[in-house]
């Protein structure tokens, strides 16, 4: 299944959402440091995904020196599901939880890979038919501010370092909120403020000077590896996402730090 | 960085490896293919889950401490054990489980045969080691690391075994710091006997005293 489809059943909530945010009102919203249009965002980011498609796995492995394995690894540990259930995987890119996802649920479930990304989400399902999964998979690009599925649909939704290059994440939040089923959970791990000021010295120097060198010598792209350092500046600290997620509607919120807050995994339920 | 993370990768990448360096790894896994065992470790006051699929094991752990007791039901396709860390060893043997339950050491919820399934998985499956081997460095080089481990195996256990000779050698002869079977039993003979002859020796004293009591009373008794 692949979807192109722009959803736009917004709930009343998403609305409200739309017309009150400030980033909409000015229709300027951050990219990187820079001020840009709030239209212009997603092509840009897009074409920051286009570039590192290809090496993105590798760069991952290179950049976290595999420790993203085991965010990752304790996102699905958080996840609670079981055989059965309904899991999307939103800006899933390389898919790393759908694969395991997949596994899990069997074949009495379901899991979409969704991203709003076509290179990325090719990569994807290359990397996951070649692994022999398939059947219960299935592949939507979608935008995560207007998600292409009815209302209380999935058992789980989670977004892996995604969720900072969404333009509006309130109104991608809602969205979610809204496919949730009641009882459901929504997992987001991303990157986040370290909890200490020694730890973030080292972390601003490695990824404002050692990170886009490598991305300049593996993916030979040194300026879309600024922008990921850039974009994990910019995106609200672990409280003020927490807050976002309750002002949804998210019940039960609450966040790990993992590493020293580098990366951060909330969880919220609706009810 | 999150320890039970870094087990269940551990745990997965070697339970996987397993299976697929042995001949009929897959062919084992069918029986269990998309059931779950949910495996609580006492002590560890932790449960992981390992779902099974038609080509993997995939290992998860219980963050949200849903299987820290028994789950009031499942459905067929999960179960729950709660284990010891001390009776792990002895899930492999298919014939235990039961006196491991009237034993107390094991307790379960669900679909016993998933558990049934799961301890004889890994003592069914076939790894050749020498085959595994000469996928990476060749047949010939395989065949000689095989058979020199196979030598260092058996010099190895002779070592161990003339070592464990000569310290209780030593032990008993040259430094007497142990005794012989023969010595101890001769020992316990002694020490018996020595009890024998002291309970005899009381007996008489006991016999004597009461003689010299009596004598005594005549003596009293005439005079007067």
């Amino acid at each position: 299944m692949s979807t192109n489809t722009q959803h736009d059943q917004d709930t009343p909530q998403e609305a409200v959402l739309a017309s009150s945010n400030p980033e909409q009102a000015s229709h300027k919203t951050d990219f990187g440091f820079s001020q840009v249009d709030a239209s212009q965002k997603a092509d840009m980011v897009a074409d920051v995904f286009h570039s590192v498609a290809a090496k993105y796995d590798v760069m991952n492995d290179l950049m976290s020196m595999g420790v993203h394995r085991l965010w990752k690894r304790y996102t699905i540990d958080c996840s609670g599901v079981r055989a059965g259930q309904k899991v999307l995987d939103l800006a899933g890119g390389t898919g790393d939880l759908a694969a395991k996802f997949s596994r899990i649920v069997g074949n009495k479930g379901q899991v979409i890979l969704a991203d709003i990304n076509h290179s990325m989400l090719n990569v994807g399902k290359e990397k996951l038919l070649n692994m022999g999964i398939l059947g219960n998979l299935h592949y939507v690009q979608a935008n995560a501010e207007a998600l292409p599925f009815p209302d209380n649909h999935f058992d789980l939704i989670t977004i892996a370092f995604g969720l900072r290059n969404v333009t509006d994440k309130s109104k991608a939040l809602a969205s979610m909120y809204r496919v949730l089923k009641p009882g459901g959970r929504l997992l987001v791990l991303e990157f986040s403020k370290p909890t200490t000021q020694a730890l973030s010295k080292v972390y601003d120097a490695y990824s404002f000077y050692l990170l886009p060198q490598m991305g300049k010598l593996v993916a030979n792209d040194s300026e879309s590896y600024r922008y990921l350092a850039e974009s994990i500046r910019m995106h609200p600290d672990q409280d003020t996402l927490e807050q976002m997620m309750k002002d949804v509607g998210f019940e039960q919120t609450s966040y790990t730090n993992l590493t020293g807050g580098i990366v951060a995994l909330h969880r919220g339920f609706k009810f | 960085m999150p320890a039970p993370q870094v087990l269940n990768a551990l745990v997965e990448s070697a339970l996987n490896q397993a299976l697929s360096w042995s001949n009929n790894g897959e062919q084992a896994l069918q029986k269990l293919a998309g059931n779950t065992c949910i495996i609580y470790l006492q002590e560890l006051d932790h449960a992981f889950c390992f779902h099974f699929s038609t080509n993997k094991i995939d290992v998860v752990a219980d963050e949200q401490k849903q299987y820290c007791d028994a789950p009031d039901e499942l459905p067929d396709e999960i179960c729950w054990v709660s284990v010891s860390l001390f009776a792990l060893g002895k899930l492999k043997q298919h014939n235990q489980l039961t006196k491991l339950i009237k034993a107390g050491q094991l307790d379960f919820t669900g679909n016993l045969s998933i558990l049934q399934g799961l301890s004889g998985l890994f003592s069914e499956l076939e790894i050749d080691f020498e085959e595994v081997l000469s996928r990476y460095i060749g047949d010939v080089a395989a065949y000689k690391v095989n058979s020199s481990a196979k030598k260092l195996k058996e010099v190895a256990i002779s070592q161990l075994a003339q070592l464990s000779q000569t310290l209780s050698d030593a032990a008993l002869d040259e430094k007497p710091l142990g005794v012989r079977p023969i010595m101890l039993v001769n020992f316990s003979d002694d020490v018996l006997q020595l009890s024998v002859d002291a309970e005899r020796f009381e007996a008489k004293l006991k016999r004597l005293e009461s003689k010299h009591m009596l004598d005594k009373q005549n003596t009293i008794e005439g005079s007067e």
